[in-house]
Parts: structure tokens; C-alpha cells; sequence
């Protein structure tokens, strides 16, 4: 066809309808986790980034921020404009990302007790080494978030300053505990089976689970957001950055994986008290530093029941508990984020930080 | 014909690795050649409703498929395949009842959905939560995990006649590489805390103390390696 004789407008819906078909072939692209950083640690297929900030350091105490075993860290830094990180480097803190990087078959036999005794536990130590600080926030993200409440529980003293969890997950089995909650339940998955059977649980069956939570927003929906931002002629980059973040999952380790439902969803160990790491009891009680606990009120990853306990069992005198109004990724990126979570978490850290 | 599907640059410069998808989105890639039809004035007339109705039926069997196809481990979205069947029957007849083609299909499917989102959702939720459901999820999930079982332990054991590695061996040298990474990080650690940790200089009286517990050490492992050889 030659374009030269198409009518202008029907040349611009080609145009659009091409460009919408190759992002549902391909999938996104986009450029993310911008900020530059370099590597300070690593350990086995995991990575330290500690962001190089482009203002001077205006607080003493770093943030070291733990991220969930499954999808990719760089939702914190989803790209210029839209990065918690970048917002907390321009306030003047001083950041580092645990980045657990992709398993391999070899890393099947990774446990909690692993991730949290043998990963986060020195990653600490090299925060503080590498930032000269005395003490350090301790910031989990979704079951990052329950990892760093386990290993606050265990190692509650200073160099711990304050511990800050987001969308984390920690009472497994409130009144309401929505579908991931159902579908988790011993009758309905057998996780010795699948990991007997898989090793590494791989991404795509988390990514679907995930994603079967809400069909028809997450295979209709987002779809259909992206035509109308294609034929409204709407900037594109959020989407495709999130879109390829949604898409762009890391196997499950299988004894973590195992863990995670037997031990938190199955069991709800940490709240019964009943979780052990190396035969040391995890006492959420034991947290006494100062406690930012922050929920969705829309989250159905998360459910806000599942969240909410920490406050109560944490021992801390300062603490609390906050609540947005988005869902459990929503809360990070976009315009919510900028004036919600964004400076809730630097205002907080900022009165706390030095 | 040559259209802008098949030309143009990819969306962006491309950051991460490309993933395919499995594709049950034909509809659109025959939107396009419908388009490039029209404007070459060659299937304006031919492009009755039937046949929109026809490529909304077989985008959602497709959806249905690449959402539901293949395995078990994947089984909630099979589940949903009689609810995609219904909003594929909706869309049929929303399209037939309008009985033209002057709204274009991209702008109808949004109309749609904006129109409809929220009562599907309810229903798709709905029906995730139902016990038959939830059960027969189950069942499949146990079925692909039992041959997926078999499969690996089959694939291993001809690997193994062949006498080529296979995935397991490999993984355990790779576990072994760890293991010595490993060891390496707890010195680089040791050196750290030395550095960094404000490690006191050792005095000769913690080094004596020290000489004093390997020499007790010592004559623990002789008499136990003497009553060995006695024995």
C-alpha cells in the first residue's frame, strides 16, 4: 500500500493500531531503574545498589530497603519522575537496594532462614561499612516487608533504627483473607508437590496467579487502557513501564516457596509465634525501634487485614499505621505515589534519620 | 500488502529482554489488514457485520485458549474460559445490535469494556471463589505436577544412559560453585569487620589464651585417636 495516497487520518489510525499491536506481540518496553547506583555487595545472585545521589547527604541514617523474592526491584526506580528512590535521593537520604537477582536451578534449596540470616544480615553490615552510618532503616516491600519484620524481630538492637513496611504481609489469616488467601489454603495447594515436582516455582505461574487475582482488569483491562491512551494521544511511558515491570517476574525459590505457604500462609507462624530461623524464635514483639507500617486500602495482594496486625504486635512505642488509598503496586508509581507515599515516607524518615 | 505492522521501529529503545506472548490477540493483526483493505477501497463492501462478529468470536476463543491452553499450572485461568465465552457472546451481541460498522472496532471495544468492566469483574470473582472451581483447580494443578514429575525423572534418566549432563547435574556443580563463593564471602566478611568493624588488635595475652585452647585441643584428639587404636 502506498502511503503517500492514504488520507492523513487514516494513515494516523494505522499508525495507532500498529503501534498498539506491537506492544501486545512483543510486549512493553521501557527504560527502567535509571538512577544510577553501583554495586557495593554481592552474594551469590544477589546485589547491593547503594544510588548516587545528585544532592548532598542530608540525613545520617541510610535507608536499606529489601525487596520481595518474586518480580524485579526496580518498581522502587520505575523510571525518571516516578521512583520512590529517586524522590528519597533528592531529599537527601542515602539509599541502598537489595536486589536478589534471578535463581537458578541451584538456588531451589533457599530457604527464608537463608535469605534473611545469610543474605540480609551481612547486607547490613556492608550498609553500614560503605555509608560510615552507626545505624540504618530498615524499609521492606510486600514480603520483602516480612523479611525485614523477621529479621527486625531477631536482631531488634541497635545498629536497627527504624524499620518502615509497605504492603507487607504479616497476619496470614485475618477474618478476610480475599483470594490469594483462598487459594493457598492446604485443601486447595499442596506446595511439597509442586516443588518436589518444579524446583523453582517459575515466574510465569506466579505472574498468572497474580494477575488471575483481578482477569478481567489485568488481561482485559490494562489492554484497554493502553488503546485509549494510544488513540487519545496520552503519554505512553508509565504504562509501558509498568506494564513490562507486571510481565518481567523471577522464579519462586522452591524451599522459600514452600515456606511461604506452608509456614505463613498455611500455618500463620509469625503471628502464632511459631516461626523459627535456625531454631531461633522470631518474637515480632521484640521490635522496639520506631514502626511505619503503610497498607492499600485497595490491595488484594496484600489485603489491608493481613498488614494491619504488625502494629499490634510489634513492641515499639513509636509507631504507625497508614493508609492509602490504592492498590498494592499503584501505591508506588504515579500521581498517588507523588503526594501520598512519597512524602509520608520521607517526612517520617526525615524526623527520624539525623 | 505492506503496512505499518510489518514496519517501523520498535516501540522505544529497548530496555530488558523482549518477551513474547502467547498470542491470542489475532484479532487485532486482521483489524489491520482490514484497514489496509479498506483504504485501498478493496473490502469496503465485503466487510459485513457477520464477520466482525466473527473476529470478536475467534479473539475470545483465542483469549480463552492462550489464557486456559496447556497446563495445569496455570488452571485458574482455565477456569474463566465459559466467563470469556460469555463476554465474547456480549460483545456479538452489542455488535449486532447496532447493525452497522461506523464505529471503529478498537473505540467499540473500549465503549464496551468501560460499559460492562464492572459487572465481568464481579462475575469473574465470583466464580474464582467457588468451591468447584477452587477444587477442580486443585485437582488439575496435582495432574501437571504428577507428569510434570514423571517427565523430569523420565528426560533424566535417558540423559543419564546417553551419559550427557543434564539439568540436575548441572545445577549441582553450579551449587558447588556457590558453596566456594560462599566460603569466599565469609572471608571477605572476616577482612570487612577487621576494616571496617573496629576489630581491637589481638595482645599477647588473648594470644596465649588462644595457644592454651589449641594445646587442650591437641590432647583431646590424641587420646581420642589413642583409644581408637586400642579399640
Amino acid at each position: 500500500m502506498d502511503k503517500s495516497t492514504v488520507p492523513p487520518e487514516v494513515a494516523d489510525k494505522l499508525d495507532k493500531y500498529a503501534r498498539g499491536t506491537r506492544i501486545m506481540l512483543d510486549g512493553a518496553r521501557a527504560e527502567t531503574g535509571q538512577t544510577p547506583k553501583v554495586t557495593v555487595w554481592t552474594k551469590n545472585k544477589a546485589k547491593l545498589y547503594r544510588y548516587e545521589p545528585e544532592k548532598p547527604k542530608k540525613h545520617s541514617i541510610p535507608i536499606f530497603m529489601v525487596y520481595a523474592l518474586i518480580n524485579k526491584p526496580y518498581i522502587l526506580d520505575l523510571m525518571p519522575g516516578n521512583s520512590l528512590i529517586e524522590h528519597l535521593l533528592g531529599e537527601g537520604f542515602d539509599v541502598y537496594l537489595l536486589d536478589w537477582g534471578v535463581p537458578g536451578d541451584e538456588d531451589a534449596d533457599l530457604s527464608f532462614e537463608d535469605f534473611v540470616l545469610d543474605y540480609i544480615k551481612p547486607a547490613t553490615k556492608r550498609v553500614l561499612w560503605t555509608s560510615g552510618a552507626e545505624s540504618y532503616t530498615l524499609f521492606g516491600y510486600c514480603m520483602g516487608g516480612t523479611m525485614s519484620a523477621i529479621y527486625a524481630s531477631l536482631f531488634p538492637e541497635k545498629p536497627l533504627e527504624n524499620l518502615v513496611l509497605l504492603t507487607t504481609p504479616v497476619d496470614f489469616q485475618p477474618e478476610e483473607i480475599g483470594l490469594l488467601g483462598l487459594w493457598t489454603r492446604e485443601e486447595y495447594l499442596d506446595p511439597d508437590l509442586l516443588v518436589e515436582s518444579l524446583g523453582n516455582i517459575p515466574d510465569d505461574f506466579i505472574d498468572n496467579s497474580m494477575q488471575m487475582l483481578k482477569p478481567i482488569q489485568n488481561y482485559v483491562g490494562t489492554y484497554a487502557s493502553m488503546w485509549e491512551r494510544i488513540l487519545e494521544e496520552k503519554p505512553m511511558e508509565t504504562w509501558l513501564a509498568m506494564n513490562k515491570w507486571v510481565n518481567d517476574g523471577t522464579p519462586f525459590p522452591g524451599a522459600a516457596f514452600r515456606q511461604w505457604i506452608r509456614d505463613f500462609y498455611q500455618g500463620n507462624k509469625l503471628v502464632k509465634g511459631e516461626l523459627k530461623m535456625r531454631g531461633r524464635k522470631v518474637d515480632l514483639s521484640n521490635i522496639m525501634c520506631p514502626v511505619l507500617n503503610i497498607a492499600g486500602e485497595k490491595d488484594h495482594i496484600c489485603p489491608m487485614p493481613q498488614a494491619k496486625s504488625t502494629i499490634d504486635l510489634v513492641g515499639s512505642e513509636d509507631k504507625e499505621f497508614f493508609v492509602l488509598d490504592a492498590g498494592h503496586v499503584g501505591l508506588m508509581t504515579g500521581r498517588g505515589a507523588k503526594e501520598g507515599l512519597w512524602p509520608k515516607v520521607s517526612s517520617w524518615l526525615g524526623e527520624r534519620s539525623g | 500488502m505492506t503496512n505499518g505492522f510489518e514496519t517501523g521501529s520498535a516501540e522505544g529503545s529497548a530496555a530488558g529482554e523482549e518477551k513474547k506472548y502467547a498470542d491470542p490477540y489475532g484479532l487485532y493483526r486482521r483489524w489491520f489488514e482490514a484497514w489496509g483493505e479498506t483504504v485501498q477501497g478493496e473490502a469496503r463492501a465485503s466487510m459485513g457485520a457477520g464477520e466482525i462478529e466473527e473476529l470478536w468470536r475467534r479473539w475470545f476463543a483465542g483469549t480463552a485458549k492462550g489464557l486456559g491452553g496447556g497446563s495445569g499450572k496455570d488452571g485458574y485461568a482455565g477456569s474463566l474460559g465459559s466467563l470469556w465465552e460469555q463476554m465474547a457472546e456480549s460483545m456479538r451481541k452489542e455488535t449486532a445490535s447496532r447493525g452497522d460498522l461506523s464505529e471503529d472496532p478498537v473505540e467499540f471495544f473500549l465503549r464496551w469494556y468501560g460499559e460492562t468492566s464492572e459487572r465481568w469483574a464481579g462475575v469473574a470473582d465470583d466464580l474464582l471463589k467457588k468451591r468447584e472451581v477452587l477444587e477442580s483447580n486443585a485437582h488439575l494443578q496435582e495432574n501437571f505436577a504428577r507428569s510434570y514429575r514423571e517427565l523430569r525423572h523420565a528426560s533424566e534418566q535417558n540423559l543419564k544412559n546417553m551419559q550427557i549432563p543434564s539439568r540436575s547435574d548441572l545445577a549441582g556443580v553450579a551449587k558447588l560453585v556457590v558453596g566456594v563463593e560462599n566460603k569466599l564471602d565469609r572471608i571477605e566478611e572476616a577482612f570487612g569487620e577487621f576494616v571496617y568493624g573496629g576489630s581491637e588488635p589481638a595482645t599477647a595475652e588473648s594470644v596465649r589464651s588462644l595457644q592454651e585452647r589449641m594445646d587442650g585441643l591437641e590432647g583431646k584428639m590424641d587420646r581420642i585417636l589413642a583409644a581408637l587404636e586400642k579399640g
